[in-house]
């Protein structure tokens, strides 16, 4: 499966688990992980590749200088990104975080597995859903 | 005839002398003449029979009588003196001998009265014992030594033979406090009298008039003239200082031996308080001026008695006041008002002279000396509490007026109770032993009738008299009572502050529980993200780098993969038990049967426990309650239930209900290793496993139990023998 996927996660650990689960899992998937929401911000805002635009973007919710749910309202203002999918992660299983995210617009919401084993078993799962639909 | 014996009531009894009207007895004494003039016309209308002798007038002729006739060229003069004023004294002369003339009018009539000067009282003289009298009784440090002192003084004033100081208790028996006698006497100190021996009325003129004297008992007294005036009225004498005293008091003194006496009121805020009695064993006329003197001295003796009483009151609520200080303290350090008052060297006994002492306090009773049980005690707080009204009741008789208290009367006679807030039962009691004790009665009291006449005659026998007191115990004084008062005060202020206080910390609980529970739940969280980078490590370097290890090597990235796994069912736990705390439950009606079988297949039973039979009954009743949370319990209770049965040979869990309770008792059994009972409070806290790491758990399980049924205000047990299973019993109330 091809596609393009970006990722923002502020936690390097997570950030290495999950760029080698899509390197071991998904090798034919290009990732892009940024490891700085303030960073992603410019990164969205600058991007101007209109063919090659991300076809699914995960977003970490809680993140120190401009949380998830803040970030995706400013993805979503970029007529590039209005409706490109994007996945809430949350390490947080209260129901009104995953009520914020839809109510930001997110796409879908995963609540963040907590071992390596399970993380490894869901994200491909739910990618390949989304590069699928976005086909 | 219609003399003063038909005014006699028939009845004989002891209170027969209240009914004696000695106001109106229609006799003066010998040594004094009584004129009543009409004040309208200045005639002459009434007079004491001896007038007619000292004027050699005939009492057909009594309205013919003037004041001149009396007071010879003065009697002008002395008529515009005594013109409308209420009491008059001075001298005067009398058919060539000189007298005091004491006026005094009622209504519309001026009696005068006319007594013998015996001898001129020197101006300095008086003057000098006047301020003797103020010296004397001021230096006076207590009151019994101010009643020596008053005694004495009065002797030495007068020199009657006997003077008394004699002190009424609240039933108006009399007991001598004070004596100052000739040596040749007896003594009286101590002597009780009863009541009957001061009839009421006589009391009542004490107040009125405060010093009478009886200057010869023998004497014939001299009848007023005409007895009755045209109404058939007889006069009233009421004021007259020469008034004759009753035969029934003239008896009693007869036999007494007596042949004069001196009267005089002490009269301390209102009430008379005692009396001083004088008594002389020959004729004793005692003049105006002498009576003034006493007089005198006694309102300086009743000012200093209240003076003397309120600071006797006073210096010894000072004196509790350190003990009282300590109470508080104790009870205050402690927030314990039982315990600081009962428990500790310093108790409430100390602020009183009582030998026992309770408290009755949100409806439990602490006592501290000696005491009746404390069955005993509460029926009667309920008495009190019943029968009483104001919030203090002291009685230093109660097996008087309570029949149950007969039983315990040797250590509680006397009972000082205060109520510490209006409508409530709580109260501090105090206790005084029975004491008993002989009182020696001026004769037997109870012995004062004898029929002579059909009318009453007092007792002839002053013979000491000794009655055993019982069921009374010492009385409480004023300042006990009021030391009991300032306590309850103290008591009641600590109440309140500290209720306020458990208020206060209460709330500031309240809030620290929430934030802890936040605090719990996101670090709880956070522990996540790392513990998912050392699995997710120790993963990879499984994955790529398993075969270049060694067998240490290998077991350790294992061990890391197994530690971080328990620790996420640690992490689960908490956070299960820290959800538990929030405030919202969704309370309803829920299939406890349906909810049963989801939690059985939630535990995927044939997975990890393939061994175990798991039976639930039938039909369990359906409940109320946060299904969410009734879940979580059963989850544990269950889970439990399999963990620790899996062990044995044939491991079985039982889930049912015992129907004949309501509301129902749901229970969850099981054949395995079980616990020792010493400790299954124990097994519900937080973190306290009983059983060794052979099974896994976080120690929460139970304790999340607890918190569920906390939460739904239900109540959960376990019953359990080592190696014989265990099981948990929950019970939920209805809605």
């Amino acid at each position: 499966m091809k596609g393009f996927i970006v990722s923002v996660e502020d936690n390097p650990n997570d950030c290495a688990l999950v760029k080698r689960i899509f390197e071991r899992e998904m090798p034919l998937v290009k990732t892009h992980i940024i490891e700085d929401s303030l960073k992603a911000l410019d990164w969205f805002q600058e991007f101007n590749d209109v063919k090659n635009t991300p076809d699914l973007i995960f977003l970490d919710i809680k993140m120190p200088k401009l949380d998830g749910l803040s970030l995706l309202k400013e993805i979503r203002k970029l007529p590039l990104f209005t409706n490109s999918p994007v996945v809430i992660m949350s390490s947080s299983d209260q129901l009104s975080d995953r009520d914020n995210a839809y109510a930001y617009v997110a796409n879908s919401y995963l609540e963040k597995p907590k071992s390596y084993t399970e993380l490894k078993e869901r994200l491909p799962i739910i990618s390949s859903y989304w590069l699928t639909l976005n086909k | 005839m219609s003399g003063p014996s038909t005014l006699y009531p028939k009845k004989i009894d002891l209170t027969n002398c209240d009914k004696e009207p000695i106001h109106l007895l229609g006799q003066v004494q010998s040594h004094a003449y009584l004129f009543v003039i009409d004040a309208l016309n200045k005639q002459l209308v009434r007079a004491s029979e001896n007038v007619f002798d000292l004027l050699s007038r005939k009492r057909e002729d009594i309205h013919t009588i003037t004041l001149k006739d009396i007071f010879g060229p003065s009697a002008p003069t002395i008529a515009s003196h005594i013109e409308g004023k209420n009491t008059q004294t001075f001298e005067a002369e009398v058919v060539g001998k000189r007298y005091v003339v004491i006026t005094h009018y009622r209504e519309n009539l001026i009696y005068i009265e006319l007594e013998p000067i015996v001898a001129q009282a020197e101006a300095h003289i008086i003057q000098r014992q006047l301020s003797d009298i103020i010296t004397d009784l001021s230096q006076a440090i207590t009151v019994s030594e101010m009643c020596d002192k008053t005694a004495n003084l009065i002797k030495s004033l007068t020199g009657y033979d006997r003077v008394m100081l004699y002190k009424f208790d609240q039933n108006w028996n009399g007991t001598i406090i004070s004596e100052s006698r000739e040596e040749v006497l007896e003594s009286w100190l101590g002597m009780h009298y009863p009541a009957t021996d001061i009839p009421q009325q006589a009391r009542k003129s004490f107040l009125k008039q405060g010093v009478r004297i009886i200057a010869d008992v023998a004497s014939q007294t001299s009848a007023v003239f005409p007895e009755l005036d045209e109404q058939g009225q007889p006069l009233d004498l009421t004021h007259c200082e020469s008034r004759a005293s009753s035969p029934i008091h003239i008896e009693y003194l007869e036999n007494m031996k007596v042949g004069a006496t001196l009267t005089a009121a002490i009269v301390s805020n209102g009430t008379l308080w005692g009396l001083i009695a004088c008594h002389h064993y020959s004729s004793k006329f005692t003049n105006y001026y002498q009576r003034q003197t006493i007089k005198f001295l006694t309102q300086v003796f009743s000012t200093q008695l209240t003076l003397r009483s309120s600071n006797e009151v006073l210096a010894r609520i000072n004196a509790t006041t350190a003990s009282r200080a300590k109470l508080v303290e104790q009870m205050s350090n402690e927030w314990d008002v039982q315990g600081g008052l009962t428990k500790k060297p310093t108790s409430m006994l100390t602020i009183t002279e009582a030998t026992g002492g309770a408290v009755f306090l949100e409806n439990t009773l602490s006592t501290v000396g000696d005491t009746p049980s404390k069955e005993d005690i509460k029926n009667l707080i309920d008495w009190i509490y019943t029968t009483q009204l104001g919030n203090t009741y002291t009685t230093q008789n109660l097996a008087k007026v309570y029949e149950k208290g007969e039983a315990f009367a040797k250590m509680a006679s006397g009972v000082l109770c205060v109520f510490i807030a209006k409508g409530q039962k709580d109260c501090l009691l105090w206790f005084k032993p029975e004491l008993k004790q002989v009182i020696s009665w001026g004769g037997n009291p109870e012995k004062a009738v004898a029929e002579k006449n059909k009318r009453l005659s007092p007792r002839k026998s002053f013979e000491k008299w000794n009655q055993e007191q019982v069921l009374t115990s010492l009385p409480w004084k004023d300042y006990e009572i009021a030391s009991a008062q300032a306590l309850k005060t103290s008591i009641s202020n600590i109440i309140i502050s500290r209720y306020q206080e458990v208020k206060l910390l209460n709330d500031k609980l309240k809030e620290a529980y929430k934030e802890l529970e936040s605090f719990s739940y996101s670090v709880s969280h956070d522990l996540r993200s790392p513990l998912r980078g050392i699995d997710g490590f120790a993963q990879i370097i499984k994955e790529d780098y398993f075969d270049t290890l060694d067998d240490y090597g290998k077991n350790a990235i294992q061990t890391i993969i197994d530690s971080t796994s328990k620790m996420n069912t640690l992490i689960d736990d908490i956070l299960a038990f820290s959800g538990i705390g929030k405030d919202q439950t969704a309370m309803g009606v829920f299939d406890m049967q349906e909810l049963v079988n989801e939690v059985v297949q939630f535990l995927q039973l044939e997975k990890k426990y393939s061994n175990t039979t798991i039976e639930v009954e039938a039909d369990l009743p359906k409940a109320y309650g946060d299904r969410g949370m009734i879940f979580q319990l059963l989850i544990n209770l269950i889970g439990n239930a399999l963990k620790y049965s899996h062990t044995v040979q044939k491991p079985s869990v039982h889930i049912g209900v015992l129907k004949d309770k309501s509301p129902a008792v749901y229970y969850v059994r099981d054949n395995g290793i079980g616990f020792n009972e010493a400790h299954k409070e124990k097994i519900f806290g937080v973190f306290n496993r009983l059983v060794k790491d052979e099974f896994e758990g976080s120690g929460i399980g139970l304790a999340i139990a607890q918190r569920v049924i906390d939460k739904h205000q239900g109540v959960i047990w376990a019953e359990s023998k080592e190696h014989q299973g265990a099981t948990f019993y929950f019970q939920l109330p209805v809605r």
